[in-house]
């Protein structure tokens, strides 16, 4: 860890948990909220002032999120949508990236920068009598292809300064030893950029599983993604705290299982994956 | 939902037909009794909205299927996203709609000029269509009025019917000797009487513009206000700055800290953590304030009618409806179930659930009778309430624009600008807004 | 290389055409549906067509509505705070947490979690902790002695409290793609700089913030486009209140859109928010293509 500098050397290690320690309470903090919130009664969860620890623990938010509605439908749906979304995204996002990367595609960089520029608001009826007409309303096909405009972008944009970063000199080795343009993408350059992937399709996956808008119009009963869960814990008269802190705890444990088990790839792809040797 | 396509001359048809009801007199194919099963094997789609009415039907809709060997499919979508979908579908032309919950006092006067609504008129006269113990003259004046329009076509049929009241606490006002306010000029000394910071608020009212819309006439009507004269706006009367100087004053002086941004769930969290005095708004909110798991005044709450005023004795009302599509390839079919969702048997259902409806006679049913959700106070708060109810919003085709500008005015005036100043800018907005739709 | 050349000349278009093709189909239909709707008055009704009107909105949005205008100014201050404020903490999160340390793993979960909460849950949690009388933001705020604020529920402060849920929920973003770029950083230019006697922060200004900036950039980048369409958190916390303090570009189209159901106004407004959105994007492009393009 040369890069790192000195002055962070003498950092000592309990100075720097207590600084870390600043900069995340107030994530865990948030999320910590929540929790609390989706197993308070709902008296509790606005009583003044708050209790932080010691309160009365029930699990009727939880009981009520997977009766009322079929969650792991939901579930299912948008692990579908945001899988799909992340995988086409990455079949199709990496190479172009390569490409613009290699051969300095800038224009392309800024089309596919477009998609994300729209405001979705404007997609929302086109798209609908679009997709109507392909009889894709309802269908996973077209929640996954109009997410593709969140996370392809980024998928893109990012991977293009990974790309960038890779030696020219090994690629034309690769070339001139008769590797195709394919192999060296394949075999030189992705293996090198390894982290980045890891990271944007976390990010796509994120982008995908929160996006609610779409869904709305697009999805119908049977492909009905999460977030819509949420909405609807907020009832005309009543806002149900438990229960829509029980959804969004839900909601958000799938994608943490995922970083969880993906940890070790973020780890190693964010710090030791050193790209240069 | 996708295969029915239905032609554009064909509806417009319908429309015109419906809505003219002079010439075209309509002859039914099969002029026989009524039967539910009278479309068995059909499929509905419906598009309903998040709402207390529609989690009491849901749950009854198979026996709708059994009854009428139908099958229903809908969707359940909170207000605005219901919205959304629903113009996506009709701007698409899609069909894919049967019948839908409606928000008549936004939605009443946009969707019918838009054509979304199929008339009932003529559905609700043939007799092959109606069941017999249907009566339409069972529901009331306020609610009828409500969902029919200027040239008598009827666009839904009322489920729920909120009215505005006024929410006291009991255990503050009893030692002090205190009693609901007759009239407007009571309330001020009272509330201030009742002000003890930081423990109690004197009164909460929502702040949160366009949410405040639908309270403001609380005070708005009992001062003598209204929203158009002669088909003008308004909004500069000197009857519309007492009232909106009286509202932001009393939130301004007496309210929570905050207060300016307060929809109903910050409203009634106060309320209900025992923080405010007075509240005054939908009705509806009540069934909260009585469960233990969510409120610290259960049976601390009392309910009276909206103190009268210089005006006149007012209470708002709100009116929900079940319409039919005028895209839908069924509307016969749709009609049906629009009828049998607010007939009698599921109103009084929707009554004991403490969910108020516009039908006279579940308010005397044995069952509703029988076992009381709400104190007595409630329901007799609730019954005067209809009986002085007025359409809570201007009836126009903008209803949204008119919220956002009176929202506003309402906003700055909590925040210290003068009554009338911020009047001045919202009547010329709304008059704006009125020529650009009205007309 | 006339070989690789040739290769080459395939290669360059092959390689991206997929996506291309494919983003295409999908937004072509959009593009022309809102351009055309934009030159038209249309209130969604199924009893009229849409009339041509030709430039007549985009005249109006520029010239006569001051509460668009109102709008354009708070977006583009809000997504400066926001993203400004994002991006210092981000950096300095990743300058931080660029070393082994013990937790690392369940460090990097957290500044996920963020990030994958959803925004409307997340909106309406901290609307209950930003309730002036019963939100725990107060409870904490008098705990440590400072008094209490009115967060969203005051026209002066409102605008910063939805930023700060913005830079609660983005920063660990741009923490990340920092630290992945932080790691992907040569060593070579700090041994020679370690060896010239360079101090650390002389290294850290000279050699790690430029080579840091193309994956910096991008992340702005992305956090800009973000952060100037925000919608959900607005909508669900203060519905642009009070009075307009918070109504953004976004939240006025929407309206315009599914409330007002002016369907043509609101295409000229999207036009509108893409043509700011988009300037904005080639301004940070441009700056990004400085260093390596």
């Amino acid at each position: 860890m040369v890069r790192g500098g000195a002055w962070r050397r003498r950092l000592s290690t309990a100075g720097f948990y207590a600084l870390a320690g600043v900069f995340m309470l107030p994530t865990v903090f948030v999320f910590y909220w929540m929790l609390t919130l989706s197993l308070k009664p709902q008296i509790e969860a606005t009583a003044y002032p708050p209790s932080f620890v010691r309160f009365t623990v029930t699990l009727a938010g939880y009981r009520e999120v997977f009766t009322k509605y079929p969650f792991f439908l939901y579930t299912w749906n948008s692990l579908v949508v945001a899988t799909g979304c992340t995988l086409l995204g990455l079949a199709v996002g990496l190479p172009a990236a390569y490409s613009i990367a290699r051969w300095r595609q800038q224009r392309l960089a800024v089309v596919i920068l477009v998609a994300r520029i729209i405001p979705g608001i404007a997609y929302l009826i086109p798209w609908y009598i679009f997709f109507r007409s392909l009889r894709m309303v309802d269908t996973y096909g077209a929640l996954i292809l109009t997410h593709l405009i969140v996370g392809l972008p980024i998928i893109i944009w990012v991977m293009i300064s990974f790309f960038e970063d890779v030696p020219a000199d090994l690629e034309d080795a690769a070339l001139i030893d008769g590797c195709s343009h394919l192999g060296v993408f394949w075999r030189v350059a992705l293996p090198l950029v390894k982290p980045g992937v890891v990271a944007t399709a976390i990010l796509s996956f994120v982008f995908s599983w929160n996006n609610f808008l779409f869904s709305v119009i697009l999805a119908g009963r049977q492909t009905r993604t999460l977030p819509i869960a949420v909405y609807n814990m907020i009832s005309y008269e009543e806002i149900n705290w438990g229960t829509l802190a029980a959804a969004a705890t839900l909601i958000t444990l799938p994608v943490l299982l995922v970083a969880l088990l993906a940890q070790r790839h973020i780890v190693t792809g964010l710090t030791f994956g050193a790209v240069k040797q | 939902m996708s295969a029915r396509r239905f032609s554009r001359r064909t509806f417009l048809g319908s429309v015109v037909a419906g809505a003219a009801a002079g010439p075209f007199v309509w002859t039914p194919a099969r002029a026989q009794g009524f039967t539910w099963k009278r479309f068995q094997g059909k499929e509905l789609f419906l598009l309903l909205t998040k709402h207390p009415f529609i989690d009491v039907l849901e749950k009854n809709i198979p026996e709708f299927e059994s009854l009428s060997g139908m099958r229903v499919k809908w969707e359940t979508l909170p207000e605005i996203q219901a919205r959304q979908k629903m113009t996506v579908e009709m701007t698409a032309n899609s069909g894919g709609i049967d019948a839908f919950f409606t928000s008549l006092h936004v939605e009443k006067k946009r969707f019918w000029k838009a054509g979304w609504y199929h008339p009932l008129n003529k559905f609700l006269a043939d007799t092959s269509l109606t069941s017999p113990d249907f009566d339409w003259n069972d529901f009331t004046p306020g609610a009828k009025a409500g969902v029919t329009q200027s040239d008598g076509s009827i666009s839904a049929l009322a489920a729920f019917v909120d009215a505005n009241v006024f929410f006291y606490r009991k255990d503050l006002f009893g030692p002090k000797g205190l009693t609901p306010p007759k009239t407007l000029a009571d309330l001020e000394p009272l509330v201030q009487k009742l002000h003890a910071p930081p423990g109690t608020y004197g009164i909460v009212l929502r702040g949160l513009k366009n949410a405040n819309a639908t309270q403001y006439p609380s005070i708005l009507f009992p001062m003598g206000g209204t929203y158009l004269k002669d088909g003008k706006a308004a909004l500069d009367s000197k009857e519309q700055v007492a009232a909106l100087e009286m509202y932001t004053r009393l939130l301004r002086q007496y309210g929570p800290p905050g207060v300016v941004n307060f929809n109903w769930y910050e409203c009634s969290a106060s309320f209900m953590q025992g923080q405010v005095a007075i509240y005054m708004d939908g009705v509806n909110f009540a069934s909260q304030f009585e469960d233990a798991a969510k409120s610290r005044v259960v049976g601390k709450v009392g309910y009276a009618v909206l103190p009268s005023g210089p005006g006149g004795h007012f209470s708002p009302i709100y009116i929900t409806g079940m319409a039919v599509s005028s895209q839908s390839a069924s509307k016969e079919a749709a009609y049906l179930f629009t009828q049998w969702a607010t007939n009698k048997a599921n109103m009084i259902r929707e009554l004991m659930a403490g969910v108020g409806v516009g039908r006279t006679s579940t308010w005397d049913s044995a069952e509703v009778k029988a076992k009381p959700k709400m104190p007595a106070d409630w329901y007799q708060a609730y019954q005067a309430s209809l009986k002085i109810g007025r359409q809570g919003l201007p009836e126009i085709v903008g209803v949204t624009e008119y919220r956002d500008i009176i929202g506003v005015a309402i906003q700055k005036g909590i925040e210290g600008a003068p009554a009338a100043q911020v009047l001045a800018q919202a009547q010329k907005d709304f008059q704006d807004l009125l020529n650009r739709t009205e007309g | 290389m006339s070989l690789g050349r040739r290769a080459h000349r395939h290669a360059a278009w092959l390689f991206p055409a997929p996506a291309v093709l494919l983003v295409a189909a999908i937004i072509v239909y959009p593009i022309v549906y809102t351009g055309w709707m934009s030159l038209q008055e249309w209130f969604a009704s199924s009893l009229t067509r849409p009339r041509f009107i030709g430039l007549a909105n985009y005249g109006k949005i520029v010239l006569g509505d001051a509460r668009f205008r109102e709008a354009v100014a708070r977006t583009v201050y809000f997504t400066i705070v926001a993203v400004a404020a994002e991006t210092l903490l981000g950096v300095a999160m990743a300058l931080l947490f660029n070393r082994e340390f013990w937790g690392r793993g369940l460090l990097r979960t957290l500044a996920i979690l963020p990030m994958v909460a959803t925004p409307t849950a997340i909106a309406l949690v901290f609307v209950m902790m930003y309730h002036p009388t019963l939100g725990v933001a107060n409870y904490l705020v008098t705990t440590v002695g400072l008094s209490p604020f009115r967060w969203t529920y005051s026209s002066d402060t409102a605008l910063y409290a939805l930023a700060l849920v913005d830079v609660w929920q983005w920063t660990p973003l741009i923490m990340l793609i920092a630290l992945a770029g932080l790691a992907s950083l040569p060593r070579e230019p700090y041994e020679a700089a370690h060896l010239d006697g360079a101090s650390a922060r002389q290294a850290f200004w000279h050699i790690t913030l430029p080579l840091l900036r193309p994956t910096l950039v991008v992340a702005i980048l992305f956090r800009a486009i973000d952060a100037l369409k925000t919608f959900d958190i607005i909508f669900v916390m203060t519905q642009g209140g009070p009075a307009n303090a918070t109504e953004t570009i976004n939240l006025l189209l929407f309206n315009q859109a599914f409330s007002y159901f002016n369907m043509g106004y609101a295409a000229s407004m999207a036009v509108a928010l893409f043509a700011l959105v988009m300037g904005s994007s080639l301004i940070l492009i441009k700056v990004r293509r400085s260093t390596a393009w």
